[in-house]
Parts: structure tokens; C-alpha cells; sequence
């Protein structure tokens, strides 16, 4: 088992190496210069002199590039061009909203994608199959944001029962948790579903109730154990793909959390907030998938060790 | 071989034709590409015409989606919004695809350190959350439907280059593949004559499943007014534009929305019915 941590561990360096090497080229190697890039159409000369000047422009690209990579590894992302502050902290203010935000959603897609799933699989071409099956392509077909807009305009203008923006308690996260939560429960209940099917065709099954189990105990106690192997590593893929899909949720609704946050800076130029944000979520996704690895290593004893 | 190649794609279309789905996916993508190329001569008006005084106005029989804030009619907006729609999710996954097979190819064939070298980097690009990258690099390019396409092109591609990888690793030392090999024919010439039409039915299951995410992802850069400009329309920029009046005009959100969800169901569907149709193998997943 430690060798295998230890090997993904390892894995992850060549990884992270890329992705800091896409991050600072995002600001370097795209078309024009960065800093006239970030100050728009109608700077002048001697202010992009100017910011090519605070932002280090002037030096050799790879010394610019070891820098900010020392930086990062300092925990250090450099400073807002806005408002002049340390982006790190500043970001790690609103990381817990949108972690909240997040897990919530995953909580609630969990929450109906298995059970949902798990009755489809066992009901196999049933009344009750299709339209699980429905609503889990309508789950993945619907955009985030639009969703939101409509729950507001039911929950919030139309039945006045939540509140549209914002956060602080519960009510406030219902909405935007649903809203980004939709897609991964219909991922979560197709997956759930197949991977169901595949178990319950499989010898062991068919032991458990050829020796008499009673077919309650053979569903839940024996198949939905194994099916739910896969389920654990699509759970976790999906918290990173959530983290980027925060970002219009909390547009939507106002949420106070790193995308909202990244978004107006976004529309701002301020581009060290926008290359913390992007190395954080990837950073994120990345330890988040390990976890996810080492998690099903532990729990499935057939994959480990290479 | 001709024969059985054919065989193999008739086999696959009956089966499709049996998929209830599947029919149903075929005939709402087909509506849509109608709807799109014929827009000017479905669209009951014209889609920038301001009409001050029937702003904002419920759906009504001449009306039968309502009117916006200008008073535009929402169902004539909507019917050239799928225009771009489906340009850009089309082109985005052939963009996608091109790279992807291309990157696949190479790693799967030559294997070593071209294969370590472009599953590192695909790792590291299925790392950032695809959204959060495609507006990272339009906060550099700026706003503009063109940038979004050229955004939203260069990071989706990951699934392709994976799919196409494991492929040719399966096929890379089958016989037919040996055989082209021992006949001499260049590197070139095996990947793109021989394992390229072996692996493209799984290519086109993707390509059409896929065809949902940049669609999806447009509106959401638009909803957010990175996208169309105000002489374009799409439909997360209807949505974008008449979310401060959702109180007032409901039809000028829910409508265009609609429209993507069907859309995007539509290809859903096709793309199931596909995989089944073409790949019984990867049935159910």
C-alpha cells in the first residue's frame, strides 16, 4: 500500500509541473503583450511601460517564470493589480463559501443519484427504470445556470419560501446546491445503474441467492457493496469538475465564494487573482483525484500495488 | 474487407433505427439544423426589430413566447439562436477531436517517452476545471463568440486523446496491423489507413456526446456576457440579457433556456443510441 501512495505521489510532480507551466503561459505566450493585454485598447505607452515594470515584465521570461513559481511554493501568488492586496489570503478568504457550496452539491447528488441508481438497476426495464432514466439525461442536459434562475424564479419571486441570493444559512444554500448538484446526480444514477447491472449478472451474486439469501440482503448487502467501487471515484472527479461550475452558480445566485469573486476580477483584467484561482482548482483536483486513488486502493484490494 | 466493413455499419444502422432514443434524438437534432439554416424563413419576425410599445408583452398568439425588453420577439430571437448554438458546439468538438486523435495517435503508436510526455500533459490539462481555464484565457484574449470557440476548443480535448490512445493500444499489435507493417507501409500511412478507421466508431460515440458540453458552456460564457455582442444572438445571451427583468418577463429566460435543454438532450440521446447501436460493448455505461 505505501508503495502505491508513494507512486501516485510521485506521479503527481510531472503533473503539477505542467500545470504550472499552462498557468504562467496563459499570461505570457497568448497573443500580444501581457500588459497591454490587461490594460485594454486605450493605454498609452507609458502606462504599459509602467505595469510592465511593477509586474517584473522587463526580465528574462524564465526567471520571471521561477519566480512565480517560488512564490507559489511560499504559498505566495503575487498581488491584486486592483486593489494591491496579497491574492493568496484574499482567496483562501472565500475558499470555505464555495467548499460549502460544493459539498453540499455533491451531498444532494449522492443522495438521489445512488438510491435512484441502485432501484433503476434492480428494476431493470421497468416503468420506474425509464423514468430514472429520464430524469437522469435531463439531470446532465440542463444548463447550471438556468436551472438556478428558474428556482429562483419559483422558489424565491413566485412562492417568496427562499431566499434568491447570498449566504449565511441553510435556505441560502438549497438553491445554488441544487442547481450545481443536478448534473453530477445524473451522472451519479447512470453510473450507479450500470455498474449495478454488471454486478448483479456476476457468479458471486448468483451464489448469494442460489444458497437461499433473501433477495434484499443479496441487493443491498452483497451488490450494492461492489457497485459501489466505481461510484467513489466518479464522486470524486465530479468535486473537481464542481469547483469549476461554482463559479456561474454563484453568479447566479449572488454567492459570495472564490468564483463570484474570481469572475469580477476576471471582467477586472486582474490577472494574478485569475492565475491563483486556475492554479488552486487545479491544485485542488489534484490532490482530490489522489485521495480519490488511494481511497479505491483501500477499498478494492484487486487493484493495488501497480 | 469492403464487404465486411459495410456490413458492420448496416448492422449498426438497423440496430439504431430499433432504439426508440435514438429516433427521437435523430429527429430533435434534425429539427434543430432546419430550424438554424432556414431561420429566416421560419422566424415570424425580424429578430432585431425594437417595438417600443409592445415591450415585455406574455406570450400571446402573436407572440407565442412573449416579447423582450425592446420588444423583440423571444421566438424569432430564439429560432437564430440556434444557429449559433450549433455552430459552436459542432466546430468546438471537431476542433477537439482533431487534437485529441492526433495527440492519441502519437502516444499510442510510438509509445515511450512521446506517450509519457502527452499523458502528462493531458493530465495536467483534465486538472483545471474546463470552464475556469476557457475564461482564464479569454480574461487575456477578451470577450468575443471567436475567442469563447478558440477557448472552448483547447480544453476539451483530454477525453478524445485518452479514448484514441487506449485504442490504438489495443489495436497496435493485431494482425492486420503487423501485416501492414511487414508490407512496408509508413507509420503514417498504418495510423491514419488502418487504425484510424478501426477506431472511429468509439470517435464519433464521443464526438456526439460531447457535442452537449460546448454548447452548454457557450451559453454560460454568454450568460455571463463574455460571449455575443448586442448585434449577435445567442441563447445564454438572451437569457443574460433579460435576467434583470425576471420578475416581469419570466418567457424571455425560461423559453431560450428550454431551447438549449432540448437541444442538448436531443444530441444526448443520439449519442447513446450510437454507442449502443455501434459499440454494444459499452453498453450501459
Amino acid at each position: 500500500m505505501q508503495t502505491y501512495i508513494l507512486k501516485r505521489l510521485l506521479q503527481a510532480i510531472p503533473v503539477l509541473f505542467i500545470v504550472t507551466l499552462i498557468v504562467f503561459s496563459l499570461l505570457h505566450f497568448l497573443p500580444g503583450c501581457p500588459a497591454a493585454n490587461i490594460l485594454g485598447e486605450e493605454a498609452t505607452g507609458a502606462q504599459i511601460e509602467r505595469l510592465r515594470e511593477t509586474m517584473g515584465l522587463n526580465r528574462p521570461i524564465y526567471i520571471q517564470y521561477l519566480e512565480w513559481v517560488g512564490g507559489i511554493l511560499r504559498g505566495d501568488f503575487g498581488t491584486s493589480l486592483r486593489d494591491g492586496r496579497e491574492v493568496f489570503p484574499t482567496l483562501m478568504r472565500r475558499l470555505p463559501a464555495t467548499l460549502h457550496l460544493v459539498l453540499a452539491s455533491l451531498f444532494i447528488s449522492t443522495l438521489i443519484g445512488i438510491p435512484v441508481g441502485v432501484i433503476s438497476a434492480v428494476r431493470q426495464n421497468s416503468l420506474l427504470d425509464s423514468f430514472s432514466r429520464v430524469f437522469a439525461l435531463l439531470g446532465v442536459s440542463i444548463p447550471n445556470f438556468w436551472l438556478g434562475l428558474m428556482l429562483i424564479l419559483l422558489f424565491s419571486y413566485h412562492l417568496g419560501w427562499l431566499p434568491a441570493s447570498g449566504r449565511g444559512t441553510l435556505a441560502h444554500l438549497i438553491m445554488p446546491s441544487i442547481a450545481l448538484g443536478t448534473a453530477s446526480a445524473g451522472l451519479i444514477t447512470r453510473l450507479t445503474r450500470s455498474s449495478m447491472l454488471e454486478v448483479i449478472r456476476t457468479d458471486f451474486i448468483r451464489t448469494a441467492r442460489s444458497k437461499g439469501l433473501i433477495e434484499r440482503r443479496v441487493i443491498y448487502g452483497h451488490a450494492l457493496k461492489n457497485a459501489l467501487l466505481p461510484v467513489t471515484t466518479i464522486v470524486g472527479l465530479q468535486m473537481g469538475y464542481r469547483l469549476g461550475g461554482s463559479l456561474i452558480t454563484e453568479a447566479v445566485f449572488a454567492y459570495p465564494g472564490i468564483g463570484h469573486f474570481t469572475y469580477e476580477r476576471l471582467l477586472a483584467r486582474d490577472m494574478p487573482v485569475v492565475m491563483g484561482n486556475l492554479f488552486l482548482f487545479a491544485l485542488m483536483f489534484i490532490l482530490i483525484n489522489l485521495l480519490t486513488d488511494i481511497t479505491y486502493g483501500f477499498l478494492d484490494p484487486r487493484i493495488r500495488y501497480d | 474487407m469492403e464487404e465486411k466493413s459495410r456490413s458492420f455499419y448496416q448492422d449498426a444502422f438497423s440496430r439504431l433505427k430499433k432504439s426508440p432514443t435514438a429516433i427521437v434524438g435523430l429527429i430533435i437534432v434534425f429539427i434543430f439544423i432546419i430550424i438554424a439554416v432556414f431561420a429566416p424563413y421560419i422566424a415570424p419576425y425580424d429578430p432585431f426589430e425594437m417595438n417600443l410599445i409592445n415591450r415585455q408583452e406574455a406570450p400571446s398568439w402573436e407572440h407565442p413566447f412573449g416579447t423582450d425588453f425592446f420588444g423583440r420577439d423571444v421566438m424569432s430571437r430564439m429560432i437564430f439562436g440556434a444557429r449559433i448554438s450549433l455552430i459552436m458546439g459542432i466546430t468546438v468538438i471537431a476542433v477537439r477531436a482533431f487534437i485529441g486523435i492526433i495527440l492519441g495517435l502519437l502516444a499510442g503508436y510510438y509509445g515511450g517517452w512521446v506517450e509519457t510526455l502527452i499523458m502528462r500533459l493531458t493530465d495536467a490539462v483534465i486538472s483545471f476545471p474546463g470552464i475556469i481555464l476557457a475564461l482564464a484565457i479569454m480574461a487575456v484574449r477578451g470577450p468575443g463568440l471567436f475567442n469563447v470557440f478558440f477557448a472552448l476548443s483547447i480544453v476539451g480535448w483530454t477525453t478524445f486523446c485518452r479514448l484514441v490512445r487506449g485504442e490504438v493500444l489495443s489495436v497496435r499489435e493485431r494482425d492486420y496491423v503487423v501485416a501492414a507493417r511487414g508490407l512496408g507501409a509508413s507509420d503514417l500511412k498504418i495510423m491514419l489507413g488502418h487504425i484510424l478507421p478501426n477506431i472511429m466508431p468509439a470517435i464519433v460515440i464521443y464526438a456526439t456526446l460531447g457535442i452537449a458540453a460546448p454548447i452548454i458552456s457557450e451559453a454560460g460564457l454568454s450568460f455571463l456576457g463574455l460571449g455575443a455582442r448586442s448585434d449577435q444572438i445567442t441563447w445564454g445571451f438572451m437569457i443574460s440579457m433579460a435576467r434583470p427583468y425576471i420578475r416581469y418577463a419570466w418567457w424571455a429566460i425560461t423559453f431560450p433556456g428550454l431551447a438549449i435543454v432540448v437541444v442538448v438532450l436531443g444530441f444526448n440521446l443520439l449519442g447513446d443510441g450510437l454507442r449502443d447501436a455501434l459499440d454494444p460493448r459499452m453498453k450501459d455505461t
